[in-house]
């Protein structure tokens, strides 16, 4: 690395990977009701 | 609006929309975060950080935007009674949580390179972390009484009375001395990003909007298809008593 450029990728990473784990977290939880989805009986 | 009242109607409705929601939420997330990587320059000031803009600030705008939902619903369920309107501003509330967990987590993660620090107690980081705050004594609040009605009016309750946090929210860059920039984005002072960057910070909104309504969509109908269950068995309870 030289000098006076800061390397940033640790926290691009960091932000980058929270946010994509997340949104696979949340949609992998919430496809358990997918087979509700049109149910004229819900 | 009206229309869509209608449980059975909003179930087939969203049953025919939700694949086409769910493909261009993909789309859009994947357009956005190559373009975000690989495709937006870095900033002349921030370099290679300015980057964690384009996840921070799509999930800023959700944060606040669905709790402007829940509200909007809570004040519909309040008037009107109608129990979709309480399922709904319920089901996106976990969500929300989530969101707002994210934009603070990744502002933190910005703050750190850029201001030296992770935290501050200034007006636009603890008006976030109270909006978080508020979305978890909503969900608790919901979920504290015997009686769902009951849950679900003190919810909406409280879901008006924090809604006075949205303005301060968005206001508090104006209101106070804050370590965090005031907006880029304002529809009455114009637009003071480039094009280059605005671009791909529109596609993950977007994107990030169109994901929300996905899995909201399934929330709603995992919450109503709950709902009809624990009425059936209430109903076969009373028949047998009777």
């Amino acid at each position: 690395m030289e000098a006076g450029i800061v390397n940033y990728s640790f926290y691009i990473n960091a932000a980058y990977g929270l946010v994509t784990v997340t949104l696979i977290a949340l949609f992998v939880f919430y496809s358990r009701y997918r087979g509700d989805l049109g149910n004229d009986e819900a | 609006m009206h229309y869509f009242a209608n449980p059975t109607r909003f179930s087939k409705f969203s049953k025919a929309v939700w694949p086409y929601i769910t493909a261009l939420a993909f789309i859009l997330l994947g357009a956005g975060f190559y373009s975000a990587l690989m495709v937006a320059p870095p900033d002349y000031q921030q370099g290679e950080a300015v980057r964690i803009m384009y996840v921070h600030v799509p999930s800023a705008w959700l944060a606040m935007g669905i709790y402007s939902l829940i509200g909007a619903l809570s004040a519909l369920y309040l008037i009107y009674r109608h129990p979709l309107a309480a399922i709904a501003a319920e089901s996106a509330a976990p969500i929300g949580a989530c969101f707002t967990a994210l934009t603070l987590i990744t502002g933190m993660i910005w703050g750190k390179p850029m201001w030296g620090t992770a935290w501050v107690w200034d007006a636009r980081l603890t008006s976030v972390l109270i909006l978080l705050f508020l979305y978890l004594g909503y969900i608790a609040l919901l979920n504290s009484f015997n009686q769902e009605e009951r849950g679900s009016r003190a919810a909406a309750i409280l879901a008006l009375i924090g809604f006075i946090n949205i303005p301060v929210i968005k206001f508090s860059v104006e209101w106070w001395n804050t370590l965090h920039q005031p907006a880029s984005i304002n529809p009455f002072k114009g637009i003071h990003i480039d094009p280059a960057m605005f671009g791909p910070l529109l596609m993950m909104g977007a994107g990030f909007l169109f994901y929300f309504i996905s899995i909201w969509l399934l929330a709603i109908a995992g919450k109503m298809a709950a709902r009809k269950k624990m009425r059936l068995r209430q109903q076969q309870l009373w028949k047998l008593e009777s």
